[in-house]
C-alpha cells in the first residue's frame, strides 16, 4: 500500500486539535490561511465515495464546531468548507479531506466560478439523469451499535421468566 | 441597525427567501432529490452542467445556526449527490463547496451546499493555495484553535452525551417519532455575544439579509 501523509500526519499526531475513534481534526502544515483546518476520516479514505455514510455526517459536523471555532477566536468574517474529490477537482493528498478555511474581506482567496448559460433543453437532460441515478440516495449507513452489557437486574427477570416457562411446562407434564 | 417591530429579521427573511419557495415548491426548481429535511435542484447559474444545491427546507442563514442532525444530513445527501453526478454524468471529480458569511462569497440568505461536477481542465477554480507558516505561528494557532474547538464541541460540559439504547431495547421504536419536533428548537438564534472579542455571528447571518 501507498504510504500517505494525511494517514502519517494523524499518526504522529502533528498538528492535532482533535481526534475521536471515527475522526482526525488537524492544522494544515500548508494553510492557504492563517487557521486552515483540515477533518479526515482515521480509516483510509482516497475519495468521499468511500468513506461510510455515518464518518461523513460527523466530519460536516464537525466542520460547523470548527467554523464556529473560527469564527469567535480568530475573528473570522467567514469560512469556507471545501471537498475536493478527485484529481480532477483539484485534490492533491490521496486521502479525503475536508477543508475549513477562514474567510476575511479581501484576503486574496477566491472560489468564485462562471456561472454557464445552459439551454432549458440541456438543463432537462441532466435533470433527468442526475434524478434517475440519485434514486439510490437514502438508507443511510449508520454507526453500528456497541455491543453492551446487560445489567444484572435484567439478566435476572430473564432468568425468572425461563423459570416460569419451566413451571408450565412441568405442568403439563403433570398431565395424565 | 433598523430594529424590526413585528418580524424578526430571522421571520422576515423567511417570506422573501426564494430557498425557502423552492423548498416548498412555491417556486419551481428542478430537483433531482428531496426527503423531509432537504432538498437537492439544479443551480440555474452552474459552475458546470449538472451543479446541484442541497438546502435544508428549514430556513437558516449561517451552518452555526443549523442543528447538528440536519447537518450530518446534508453531508450524506451530499455523498449521495456526489456519487450520482461521478456516475451519470461521467465526470471525474466533484466540489463540496459551502460559503459562510459574505467574505467567503455567500450570496443568497439561505444555507445550502454546492455540489459540482468536474472534469480535467475546466478551469473552475478551488484550487486551495499553501503557504508556509513558521513553526512557532503555527504552535500558537494549534493552542488557541485547540481551546476553541474544545468549547464549540462541548468537551468540558458536565453532561455528556447520552449512548442511544434503541438496539437493546425494541419497545423505544415506537417512542423514536416524537423526537421530530425537537429538530425544529434551535431556530432562535443565540444571544449575540459581547462585542470586542472574536466576530459575531448574528452581525454575519443579518449581513446576508440586508
Amino acid at each position: 500500500m501507498m504510504s500517505c501523509t494525511i494517514c502519517d500526519l494523524v499518526k504522529d499526531k502533528h498538528g492535532m486539535l482533535f481526534e475521536d475513534e471515527h475522526l482526525a481534526i488537524v492544522l494544515a502544515q500548508k494553510p492557504a490561511v492563517p487557521g486552515h483546518v483540515l477533518l479526515v476520516p482515521k480509516q483510509h479514505a482516497a475519495i468521499l465515495e468511500q468513506i461510510p455514510d455515518f464518518v461523513i455526517g460527523k466530519l460536516f459536523d464537525k466542520a460547523n464546531k470548527v467554523s464556529i471555532a473560527v469564527f469567535e477566536t480568530l475573528g473570522a468574517e467567514g469560512t469556507n468548507i471545501i471537498v475536493n474529490n478527485g484529481i480532477a477537482a483539484g485534490q492533491t493528498a490521496n486521502h479525503c479531506i475536508v477543508n475549513v478555511l477562514p474567510r476575511r474581506q479581501n484576503d486574496g482567496l477566491d472560489f468564485a466560478w462562471q456561472p454557464k448559460q445552459l439551454s432549458e433543453e440541456e438543463m432537462s437532460t441532466v435533470e433527468l439523469t442526475l434524478k434517475e441515478e440519485a434514486k439510490g440516495i437514502g438508507a443511510f449507513e449508520k454507526e453500528k451499535a456497541k455491543p453492551k452489557e446487560i445489567p444484572a437486574k435484567k439478566a435476572e427477570e430473564i432468568k425468572e421468566a425461563k423459570d416460569d416457562i419451566n413451571y408450565l411446562l412441568k405442568q403439563l407434564e403433570r398431565l395424565p | 441597525m433598523v430594529e424590526e417591530q413585528h418580524a424578526s429579521p430571522d421571520e422576515q427573511g423567511q417570506q422573501q427567501c426564494i430557498f425557502c419557495h423552492i423548498a416548498s415548491g412555491r417556486v419551481a426548481s428542478k430537483k433531482v432529490y428531496e426527503d423531509d429535511k432537504v432538498v437537492a435542484v439544479l443551480d440555474i447559474n452552474p459552475a458546470n452542467p449538472g451543479h446541484v444545491l442541497i438546502v435544508p427546507k428549514e430556513h437558516y442563514v449561517i451552518m452555526p445556526q443549523i442543528p447538528e442532525d440536519i447537518l450530518q444530513h446534508i453531508g450524506m445527501v451530499a455523498k449521495g449527490v456526489s456519487h450520482a453526478q461521478l456516475r451519470a454524468l461521467k465526470v471525474q471529480g466533484t466540489n463540496l463547496f459551502v460559503a459562510n458569511g459574505v467574505a467567503a462569497g455567500q450570496r443568497a440568505q439561505h444555507f445550502m451546499m454546492h455540489v459540482i461536477p468536474r472534469r480535467e481542465g475546466d478551469q473552475i477554480g478551488f484550487a486551495i493555495p499553501e503557504k508556509t507558516m513558521s513553526a512557532a505561528d503555527m504552535k500558537k494557532a494549534q493552542q488557541v484553535l485547540k481551546k476553541a474547538l474544545a468549547k464549540s464541541l462541548g468537551l468540558n460540559a458536565p453532561d455528556a452525551p447520552e449512548s442511544h439504547e434503541e438496539e437493546q431495547v425494541p419497545h423505544e421504536e415506537a417512542k423514536k417519532e416524537p423526537e421530530k419536533k425537537k429538530e425544529v428548537a434551535p431556530k432562535k438564534e443565540a444571544p449575540a455575544k459581547k462585542p470586542g472579542k472574536g466576530a459575531n455571528l448574528d452581525e454575519i447571518a443579518r449581513l446576508l439579509g440586508g
